[in-house]
């Protein structure tokens, strides 16, 4: 597909660094997927069962909002971002 | 507690303490693995008041049991409410730092009722299985548990 800055792919890559793996991931999300799918898709594919696992972009040590699309949250292609489990205390 | 050859906590624990660690290096959080001693001590600043921290795991009886998880004072290697970081109150809707001696979550030995804490959960040898709050399962993910949690701690117990 051509794209454009109005017209982006429906897709991005995005590179996923778990606190487990040595070596971080490739996956391709659709854009319009929930920040919350997009890392429980990712935490199973490491094989890790997070309570409410979300991302954060790589060094900002900011959870990004589980309920937001990818895009909404403002996550770009090419990102590097870190798999984190927002669960609470008990 | 669980008889679990020493060798095999141990080989366990070196594994994830070694997948753990570009996790560890990213956050600028130090790790040192006593093997023989099945000890793991981590250090890292506070990100409130930036001063020191010493996190201690043990981990007799790994994975049977989950491991022993206490911040230390750096000097005397004893509990103290200073060396303890402080809960916070905004990021998570709870935090598993709220009470000096205790990282209330499911893979930290002082939570259960076993151990004097306040929960069950089915005792000591289900901790894997446990859903409530946090989870975590390795080494790893501990760390990552803990600083999703000390992220938001405003200072220390005392």
């Amino acid at each position: 597909m051509e794209t454009t800055p109005d017209h982006p792919t429906e897709t991005l890559t995005v590179e996923v660094f778990a606190p487990t793996d040595r070596h971080p991931r490739r996956f391709a999300f659709n854009r319009t997927e929930t920040v919350g799918a997009a890392a429980e898709s990712a935490a199973r594919d490491f094989g890790l069962h997070p309570t409410a696992p979300s991302f954060e972009v790589e060094g900002t040590k900011i959870p990004l909002d589980r309920s937001k699309t990818l895009a909404d949250a403002g996550v770009h292609d090419g990102e590097k971002l870190e798999l984190v489990d927002v669960g609470g205390g008990v | 507690m669980t008889a679990v050859p020493t060798d095999v906590s141990r080989a366990v624990l070196e594994k994830e303490v070694t997948d753990a660690a570009p996790w560890a290096e990213r956050h600028s959080w130090e790790l040192k693995l006593v093997p023989d001693q099945l000890v793991l001590d981590v250090r890292m600043r506070h990100p409130a008041d930036e001063g020191p921290l010493l996190l201690r795991g043990e981990f007799v009886g790994y994975r049977a049991v989950p491991p022993l998880w206490l911040f230390l004072d750096s000097q005397t290697l004893s509990v103290t409410p200073h060396a303890w970081p402080s809960r916070g109150a905004g990021g998570n809707p709870s935090s598993i730092l709220h009470s000096v001696g205790i990282i209330c979550a499911h893979f930290s030995r002082r939570a259960y009722a076993a151990e004097s804490g306040p929960h069950d959960w089915g005792g000591l040898a289900n901790w894997a299985q446990v859903h409530e709050g946090v989870h975590a399962e390795t080494v790893g993910e501990m760390l990552a548990a803990i600083d999703a949690h000390l992220r938001y701690s405003p200072g220390r117990m005392g």
